[in-house]
């Protein structure tokens, strides 16, 4: 990934479109809509903040395209020089400059007008100061016309730039034009570069990739150079020389001694020595090219003086090439990134990054111990192994062979029991119990378990000798009754306080009942009077009290005098009279209307299915019935609900 | 997909069972917190803004976030951290103990295994021990 | 495949049954019904529930320490699969359960040993108390009284005999030690 890629900047929108995107995204993301009877410091803060909205909007965008645009000043030098070559640093600093001041002047202006609202009066005093604090800002905006549509220019061009990584590996490819430099760029990358039987084919930079070493290497296409001042360079050659200048690689200088490129040997010697300058402390490697139709013996004395001068400087060095016949291509391109890959070595170890590495690397060296020969040990089950052939119809078997034999994969399950390691062999393929009783067997596997079972035996054996398990039940004798045996004082109390037990639970749940009947209570007074004699006796008979004696008690008790002159035998015959009472009110008790004139429960019965089953198809259908909630006459929502600041329920 | 938006797929009782959303720490959890190897990294915790408090007030025992020092000091002083300290005292329960409880112990080799004393009584002293220790006589005949 | 412990109860969880719980630690939790596993997201504590197993070996209410209960292990060190061993352990674990079976059984009758005199206590005063409920003039009940009236009197003689119910017990275990030792002789 580069560090430098200039594709994200965003889109640079002329003045008109700049203007149309604030404001109608200011018209978009602030309230619409406000009275003349709104409160004065409403309207006020409802344009206050229309004006401090587009300000902002106008910043952020302002930022964001100063953020995007790279800064002359803090970038790589090459990319700072290509960016003067291509787009003149002066201009391009001038229009990022102006778009900063509109920045200043949109905030400044937006800052007066929130001002002079906080003192309008009235809406329409509001609404112009907004209008004149929007067109002010426009007014801006639009003067920035050309530096946005410079900027936009820019814009694209440098997203087209191809994305040079200055601190990576790079062989550089320069010469006069027309010498092969872009064939030999196709030859050794997978990059495109267009090839032309003419001069300044190649009118800018191109980047090509490669592997060698397993390391990636970059390659520079540059434009051709010819050889004048360099006040006299025009921009595609000034490209070649700042790529020259900046980037530390190694730089390939191709020489067409065939001359077919139009220039004479001399003349690209010279254009060696004028630019030398720019490869000092870089590898150089001088190439000549097109080695098909002329090499360097061919040459005459003076043009091989002239060529052999140049090389006399140690750091360069020469290879020969054609891209036409692929002769010496791939040998150059070795040579070059040997060279680059040793001097970028040389100065890493130059540094002081290296010796932060260098203190963590450990070359171990085993020492030899005494004089004997150590071989590499191999064992005999190896060295004797014959080698496995598929074809060989002595060959070992292989599981793969046993699953093809049982109908092949997916047919034949492996059989992982015949490997199992067993005292016998036998015992493979026993199915190994897992659970009995509601116990793991796992548990209990234990090879010692003879001996802790014996030893647990004889603790058995010795517990029963002493008597641990006889129990000492069956003194008080819980069921010598039943043997018919006379019942021992014990058994007795238990009885009876089992049977003194269930009576109070029984009178708990009588009391419970009585405690939640739903008619009114009786008192007590009352209901002593009107409990008859069976009642009585009854309850005593339970008590186990003769019933002799409990008649006895009924009538000592209903001849005893009552406070209120009334006869006994009146107060009974009223009691009688309240029991069959029911039977004598029998006209005045309602009966629900499906039981009139049913004889029986039978009849009943059937009669409510009767009814069930001609309720049915009205039911399916689902009709209204009376159960069913309705609302007779549906008022409109607003008389019955809401506030009610003017008007009257009904009438609003 | 949220877990409450595929309520069809699954039954909304089942979801809710398995919803360990507002999980808190269980107390075997917060006894191993307690332990002095973890307890460095609790007592200087970093800060984390989705916390309460930045996560800088936090009561290990009852594994819960403050917003300060302040609140912080009143939890401790309240019976809930109170109770919670005291229940920490005594060794947490494990599944260890569970099968413990029902006879199954563990035999990890010699010394590393569970043993029927090892788990904590709340009666110490009451015996659980069926037979009667062996008389001299009764040892003697199992030495027979 | 195998018989699981339940964490909350200790009840056998037989394979596909009850419910499993994977903390986010991995630590594993296996339920054997619902209940527990409610109990559980209630976060109580297994050895306060009266109804686990965990209260119960806690509280002494059954039987922890035996020989007959360290035949069961979960054994993590691997033995290898030998027939002869197979059929001794089969054989050797109905007969452990035989015996754990027995063992229980004494130790729950040695545990209620003690209750026993405390019902009778319970059940003369309730005879005593509310004899009227269920009507003190049938045969029964006449017989029940005089079996009470029995009963005090024979404690009082012991009481005055030997100077409380306790001095009279601790007597019957000096003359069982004595047993013991002549037993030695």
């Amino acid at each position: 990934m580069s560090l430098y890629n200039f594709k994200k900047i965003q889109v640079v929108p002329s003045a008109n479109d700049f203007l149309d995107i604030i404001l109608s995204k200011t018209q978009r993301k602030t309230p619409t809509v406000v009275h003349p009877n709104y409160k004065i410091s409403r309207i006020r803060q409802f344009y206050m903040r229309k004006v401090k909205f587009a300000q902002d909007a106008f910043e952020e965008k302002f930022a964001s395209l100063l953020e995007d645009f790279p800064k002359v000043d803090s970038i790589h030098p090459f990319y700072a020089d290509l960016i003067n070559i291509l787009y003149d640093k002066d201009h391009y600093k001038l229009a990022l400059g102006q778009l900063n001041t509109a920045r200043h002047l949109i905030s400044s202006v937006a800052k007066d007008y929130v001002r002079l609202l906080k003192f309008a009066d009235s809406l329409f005093r509001c609404k112009r100061l907004k209008v004149a604090a929007l067109g002010r800002m426009g007014t801006i905006v639009k003067r920035q016309k050309d530096s946005l549509a410079y900027l936009e220019q820019v814009r694209q061009h440098l997203a087209r730039l191809p994305s040079i990584d200055p601190n990576t590996r790079t062989l550089i490819i320069c010469g006069y034009p027309n010498v092969g430099k872009s064939s030999f760029m196709n030859k050794v990358t997978r990059a495109d570069v267009d090839v032309q039987p003419y001069a300044f084919t190649t009118k800018s930079l191109f980047v090509g990739h490669m592997d060698y070493k397993y390391l990636r290497w970059q390659v520079i296409d540059t434009p051709g150079i010819l050889d004048h001042p360099l006040e006299d360079r025009n921009t595609i050659e000034m490209q070649s020389i700042t790529a020259l200048a900046h980037l530390r690689a190694c730089v390939m200088f191709f020489i067409d001694l065939s001359e077919q490129c139009g220039y004479s040997i001399e003349d690209q010697i010279n254009l060696f020595n004028s630019i030398k300058p720019l490869f000092a402390n870089k590898p150089t490697v001088l190439v000549t090219s097109k080695i098909d139709s002329a090499r360097l013996e061919d040459l005459s004395e003076d043009n091989q003086a002239l060529v052999r001068d140049i090389l006399s400087d140690s750091n360069v060095e020469m290879c020969q090439l054609s891209s036409h016949t692929e002769e010496g291509v791939m040998e150059t391109r070795n040579r070059a990134c040997d060279r680059l890959l040793s001097t970028r070595v040389e100065a890493k170890m130059k540094g002081q990054k290296i010796n932060d590495v260098l203190n963590r690397l450990h070359l171990a060296q085993p020492e030899k111990r005494g004089d004997m020969e150590r071989l590499p040990c191999i064992p005999a089950a190896v060295a004797t192994r014959v080698k496995y052939d598929s074809n060989d119809p002595k060959r070992r078997r292989l599981e793969r062979d046993v699953e093809e034999e049982n109908g092949g994969a997916g047919v034949h399950s492996v059989d992982l029991h015949k490997h199992y390691l067993l005292r016998s062999d036998d015992w493979k393929y026993d199915a190994i119990p897992e659970i009995m009783n509601g116990k793991n067997v796992a548990d209990f596997v234990d090879p010692q378990i003879e001996e802790q079972l014996e030893m647990l035996e004889r603790e058995e054996e010795r517990l029963v000798k002493e008597g641990f398990y006889e129990s000492d039940e069956d003194e008080d004798g819980d069921s010598d009754s039943a043997n018919g045996m006379e019942p021992t004082d014990n058994a007795r109390i238990r009885r009876m306080a089992r049977k003194i037990r269930d009576r109070k639970a029984l009178m708990n749940v009588e009391r419970r009942l009585r405690r939640s009947r739903s008619s009114a209570p009786m008192p007590q007074k009352v209901a002593r009077r009107l409990a008859t004699g069976d009642q009585l006796r009854e309850h005593l008979e339970g008590l186990g009290i003769d019933e002799a004696i409990s008649s006895a008690t009924a009538r000592s008790r209903s001849r005893r005098p009552v406070k209120r002159t009334r006869s006994p035998s009146r107060a009974e015959s009223m009691a009688r009279r309240d029991e069959t009472s029911v039977a004598a009110r029998a006209q005045s008790v309602v009966v629900a209307r499906s039981e009139t004139g049913v004889k029986n429960p039978v009849q009943l019965k059937q009669s409510e299915r009767l009814r069930n089953v001609a309720q049915r198809p009205r039911n399916l259908n689902g009709r209204v019935g009376d159960a069913d909630r309705s609302i007779i006459s549906a008022k409109p929502r607003h008389l019955f609900a809401g506030k009610r600041k003017m008007g009257k329920t009904d009438r609003r | 997909m949220s877990l409450t938006k595929k309520k069809k797929s699954g039954g909304q009782r089942l979801t809710r069972a398995y919803r360990t959303k507002r999980r808190t720490r269980d107390l075997d959890q917060i006894f191993e917190d307690l332990q002095p190897v973890n307890l460095t990294k609790l007592v200087m915790p970093t800060e984390d803004p989705d916390l309460p408090g930045l996560g800088q007030h936090y009561c290990i025992e009852c594994s819960r976030h403050f917003i300060d020092a302040h609140t912080l000091t009143q939890h401790r002083r309240t019976k809930d951290h109170k109770k919670r300290v005291k229940a920490l005292r005594e060794t947490p329960y494990s599944q260890k103990e569970a099968e413990a409880a029902a006879g199954l112990f563990t035999d990890n080799g010699p010394g590393r295994s569970t043993k029927p004393g090892d788990f904590p009584t709340l009666t110490p002293g009451k015996p659980t021990v069926s037979p009667p220790p062996p008389t001299a006589a009764g040892a003697a005949m199992d030495l027979a | 495949m195998r018989i699981e412990k339940c964490y909350f109860c200790s009840a056998s969880v037989y394979p596909g049954h009850g419910i499993t719980f994977v903390r986010n630690d991995s630590k594993i939790f296996r339920f054997c019904r619902s209940k527990c596993h409610k109990n559980f997201k209630m976060k109580r504590a297994p050895r306060k529930m009266r109804w686990t197993k965990a209260f119960r070996r806690a509280a002494g209410k059954e039987m922890t320490i035996d020989k007959s209960l360290e035949f069961e292990k979960r054994r993590n060190i691997p033995v290898r699969y030998d027939r002869e061993l197979m059929a001794t352990t089969l054989k050797a674990m109905k007969r452990i359960q035989e015996i754990r079976a027995k063992r229980e059984d004494a130790f729950y009758k040695n545990r209620m040993a003690t209750s026993k005199e405390f019902k009778k206590e319970h059940d003369l005063r309730e005879v005593q108390t509310g004899i009227e409920l269920v009507g003190a003039y049938t045969e029964e009940a006449k017989d029940a009284m005089v079996a009470v009236k029995n009963k005090v009197a024979q404690k009082q003689q012991l009481v005055a005999a030997a100077g409380g119910h306790r001095a009279a017990a601790r007597a019957k275990e000096a003359a069982a030690g004595a047993d013991n030792t002549m037993e030695e002789d």
